[in-house]
């Protein structure tokens, strides 16, 4: 952002104005901007960086020199930097603790060495305390900054309590829904009640002007669980389940309340396998809570919620909590046990952070693991712009490999060279065996080459031959496939 | 030659619905004679409607081409005929229409043979001739027939573009031999005659959307090969080898399958299990020739000083004719005569024509056998995103390659919901594909109404693939609802199952 003299001349009396604003108003100083420089990998050639891109959100100042934001705002950030309101100065930033599962990162702000607060710039944010309670229908006020660094204020409504979607299909929350008259212009700006932080904005939508809220009790619980090391996390029950609302269905299963359960669909792979839920379960009680039919029970703090919040808000990972259920026709009491979900069981990880993904370049074939950053880098139209088996794999078999650890092992391209004529028109193949002996991921892959010297052959699903390279090629091939193509390293493996 | 479920979309046969006013035709030399011979035919269709499958579709008057061929025959488009229900011939300048009916018609090669019993009809006809050879690329052709926007004959000229291999949009899955030509060829010339030197070198059967000068005809061969095949007064259509191929283009590759240098073929990769090289060939066999005729790296033969996909060869031969292969099996030759088949293939996909739509319904629920004219009824492109319809897909095109139809005779998908309080909650299911109803596994349509018959413990279970929840209807509730599920919907029968 640049401002000109003269621009500041002109609007000198409504500096004035703000800056007065701002002092009687210690609450907004509490409010920083995020400008964050960001560099995402391509998600088609994981070797490629993309060009870097600047966005710009907010945080909330909780503590010395530390400030509250939203993870996906620092996103792959190459640079974080903090501007105060009314203030040019630019003060860099690390990221101290993210959680992507709650979408909240725990900025540190580099201070400098004046011994002053008054002159500090650190010193010239005020830390917001944490609300403890935040009502629904209560009035809250919303911080942002105009285009030139001014405060704005917007108040609002809380017009809902909800357990809502953050990004990824695994993370659910408590949210609050804001109505509000102010045209909230990034994420991770402060929502305040009685001058204490209320929530962050997660998200806003235009139309309905409405704002998600993440409220203060999951900032709350979130800044605890980092104080307190190791960081833990929000919990996962690890099961998926639907509402019960058929009566037929009801009637099938012989579950005589008619208001009352959710039925277990699939227990997810990994976590502890004692007291696991099954298929066909039905829950009636969850941790002390009757559980209603489409999954929601009465919270004694926020009225009627939808389940994950007892598992995420109320729990932690590690927790053992006892459930109700009906089980072939039996009542009965289990212990369901707790943990954090990790995107790493998954046969199809969503890698929704953008971690760069590993592979393996070697003859033009580009190998790698079929993630869900993958399958979306094809546009707004993924699900139909990919191919269907890998679809379905996606879809249906996600969060079920046969055997811990599996994944898809895909050969994504051929980079067209000599030593792979023949075979260039393979495109997001299922790569089943590597030199002759079958791969379940691309950990797999890496050995069986490493142990080998070198890919020699390369077995795909529904190819009945295996496509071979020439190994006394395969070195010079690799080389100049590098330099022709811009591969600066034709591997990446992540130490495990 | 089969290909994937996917056609080229841009690909349009060229049937006209309607035509406007009438400028007077052209007649280049040459091909006057040829005009007493070509024929428009008027048709009203009634495709069926797979949406509500237990009516009849709309019916829609359209007209085409065709010409006299001898022995009194008139030669045109499957998809002119297909679906017809009342058809009419018109000769040029003689104001009288004539009923016809279909002899035979080929689905997969878009032809079809038409009669005329009023022997008035061929009254100062001329039945045409068949060109014995291909034209040359670039030579001259001229286009008859009655496409849009005059009600009489139509004669335009232009070259041979090219000789290729495409799709035929009528089965939507058949590839054989195309001429393309940039003659102008619009909706109503499909079945009119292209002629090179006063003989017929192809029939005009389809075009591309928002492309300028390009239009396809089915070449003399492939007319040929229908008119041998209802020799037998039957039509049985083009045998179906059935393999995928790798070019064995790569040096380390043709070491590793221990082609002797010098020495050149393709690798086969799959068998597909309805073809006709089950059992005769397996993955890793290169095929070195066919017929005598050696086949190169990239699976191309040399046939009269061109080069084609060696499957121009099996393009050739009629149902029940043997092809020879010399191939490699493990380092050692061998000769593999295999007689060609064409064996119903029902995960093939074709486009159905002249057949009703198989369903079954019960408590409102309407299931179906997948099939490429459900599929386009669903209008993919419109609601292609949501997981059961991708699983179509999915089943569509892999079925045979990720063997998803093991003990499986048809995939059945729940197609609709008539909604009634007895099936309220049975939404989220539409359009997946039935596993299990009451325990029994679903191999076919049939199997689904066999197990309706047996509910458990008073209830309908149906089990979905790749569907973890399950669909629960009240069995007698169900029953007692169909009657008024039927009058509210009109449906007059409950089922048609077909053959199966």
């Amino acid at each position: 952002m640049t401002r000109t003299a003269g621009l500041s001349c002109l609007f000198l009396p409504a500096l004035v104005l703000a800056a007065a604003a701002a002092q009687t108003n210690r609450p907004a100083a509490g409010v920083v901007q995020v400008i964050v420089t960001y560099q995402d990998y391509d998600p088609l050639l994981p070797w490629r960086k993309l060009p870097p891109a600047t966005r710009q959100g907010y945080a909330a100042v909780i503590g010395s020199s530390r400030a509250l934001t939203t993870e996906n705002l620092v996103r792959r950030a190459t640079l974080v930097e903090i501007l105060c309101a009314e203030s040019g100065d630019k003060m860099p930033a690390s990221i101290e603790t993210r959680d992507h599962q709650a979408n909240l990162a725990l900025l540190k702000i580099a201070g400098d060495a004046a011994p002053n607060a008054a002159t500090s710039r650190t010193g010239r944010m005020t830390p917001l305390a944490i609300a403890e309670r935040v009502a629904r229908s209560s009035a809250v006020t919303i911080v942002q900054f105009d285009e030139t660094g001014q405060i704005q204020q917007g108040s609002g409504d809380v017009i809902q309590t909800c357990v809502g979607a953050l990004d990824g299909a695994m993370n659910y929350s408590l949210m609050f829904k804001v109505l509000t008259e102010l045209n909230v212009n990034g994420e991770g700006a402060a929502v305040l009640q009685n001058d204490k932080l209320a929530g962050l904005v997660m998200s806003y939508d235009r139309g309905t002007r409405t704002a998600g809220i993440l409220p203060s009790v999951v900032l709350d619980r979130f800044l605890k669980d980092v104080a307190e090391p190791p960081y833990e996390g929000f919990a996962s029950a690890g099961f998926t389940w639907t509402g019960l609302t058929d009566p037929a269905k009801r009637a099938y299963l012989d579950v005589r309340d008619p208001d009352k359960g959710i039925l277990v669909l699939s227990s997810l792979p990994g976590g502890d396998e004692t007291g696991k839920l099954s298929p066909n379960d039905v829950i009636f009680k969850w941790d002390g809570f009757a559980i209603d039919n489409l999954g929601f029970y009465e919270d004694p703090e926020f009225g009627r919620l939808s389940m994950p919040h007892l598992i995420k808000g109320r729990r932690k990972p590690g927790d053992v909590v006892p459930v109700t259920i009906v089980r072939d026709r039996r009542t009965m009491d289990v212990q369901a046990p707790l943990s954090r979900f990790s995107d790493e069981t998954s046969l199809v990880p969503e890698n929704n952070v953008g971690e760069p993904e590993e592979y393996l370049v070697a003859g033009g074939c580009v190998i790698r693991e079929l993630t869900g950053l993958y399958l979306r880098a094809r546009g707004p139209n993924w699900r139909q712009a990919t191919d269907p088996r890998l679809m379905h794999l996606y879809l249906t078999r996600r969060f079920m490999p046969e055997q811990p650890g599996d994944r898809v092992v895909i050969l994504s391209v051929v980079l067209p060279d000599s030593i792979n004529i023949g075979y260039q028109h393979f495109r997001d193949a299922i790569v089943a065996t590597v030199n002759g002996q079958p791969v379940r991921s691309l950990r797999d892959v890496f050995r069986v080459v490493d142990a080998d010297g070198r890919l020699e052959r390369l077995g795909l699903r529904s190819c009945g031959v295996e496509l071979v390279l020439d190994p006394a090629e395969m070195a010079s091939a690799d080389t100049r496939l590098a330099r022709l193509y811009r591969v600066p390293q034709l591997r990446r493996q992540r130490a495990k | 030659m089969n290909k994937a479920l996917t056609a080229p979309a841009a690909v349009g046969l060229l049937l006209a619905g309607c035509l406007g006013s009438s400028p007077g035709p052209l007649t280049p030399p040459g091909v006057h004679a040829i005009r007493r011979s070509v024929v428009k035919i008027y048709v009203t269709i009634q495709r069926d409607d797979y949406l509500t499958p237990w009516q009849g579709g709309r019916a829609a008057s359209a007209s085409g081409s065709g010409f006299i061929i001898q022995g009194r025959r008139i030669l045109t488009n499957a998809h002119i005929v297909s679906d017809v229900r009342f058809l009419e011939i018109q000769k040029d300048s003689d104001p009288r229409r004539f009923k016809a009916r279909v002899r035979y018609i080929g689905h997969d090669c878009d032809l079809a043979l038409l009669e005329v019993e009023d022997p008035a009809f061929f009254q100062d006809t001329l039945a045409v001739e068949f060109a014995e050879t291909i034209p040359d690329l670039n030579d001259e052709v001229t286009v008859l027939g009655y496409p849009t926007g005059g009600d009489r004959l139509s004669i335009t000229r232009g070259v041979l573009s090219r000789i290729d291999y495409n799709v035929y949009t009528h089965s939507g899955v058949d590839q054989h031999l195309v001429f393309q030509v940039d003659a102008a060829i619009n909706p109503g010339n499909s079945g009119g005659p292209v002629i090179f030197e006063g003989r017929v070198i192809g029939l005009a059967f389809q075009g591309i959307a928002y492309a300028q000068n390009i239009g396809y005809a089915i070449p003399i061969p492939v007319i040929r090969h229908f008119l041998k095949d209802i020799a037998d007064d039957k039509y049985h259509g083009y045998p179906e080898l059935g393999v995928a191929f790798l070019e064995t283009r790569n040096e380390a590759l043709r070491r590793h399958l221990k082609l002797p240098p010098g020495e050149s073929g393709v690798a086969i990769i799959n068998v597909d299990p309805f073809g006709s090289a089950k059992g005769h060939l397996r993955n890793g066999d290169i095929l070195l020739s066919i017929d005598g005729y050696a086949i190169a790296h990239d699976g191309t033969i040399e046939l009269a000083g061109n080069r084609v996909i060696f499957h121009e060869l099996i393009e050739r031969k009629q149902w029940g004719e043997t092809v020879r292969f010399e191939i490699l099996r493990d380092g050692v030759r061998a000769d593999i005569h295999m007689p060609l088949a064409n064996p119903q293939d029902p995960f093939v996909y074709r486009n159905l024509y002249n057949e009703p739509p198989r369903y079954y319904i019960t408590g409102g629920l309407v299931f179906t056998p997948l099939s490429r004219k459900y599929l386009e009824a669903m209008d993919l492109s419109r609601r292609g995103g949501d997981v059961n319809t991708l699983q179509l897909l999915y089943y569509s095109q892999y079925a045979k390659i990720d063997n998803l139809y093991a003990n499986i005779d048809e995939f059945v998908v729940f197609a609709r919901q008539l909604p009634h309080p007895v099936n309220t909650y049975a939404t989220d299911f539409v359009n997946g594909i039935v596993s299990r109803v009451n325990g029994v596994a679903i191999r076919n349509l049939a199997d689904v109404k066999k197990a309706v018959a047996g509910p458990q413990n008073g209830f309908h279970v149906i089990r979905f693939a790749g569907n973890d929840d399950s669909l629960i209807l009240d069995a007698q509730a169900a029953r007692l609802a169909d009657p008024q599920i039927f009058a509210t919907y009109g449906v007059d029968s409950p089922e048609n199952l077909g053959g199966k």
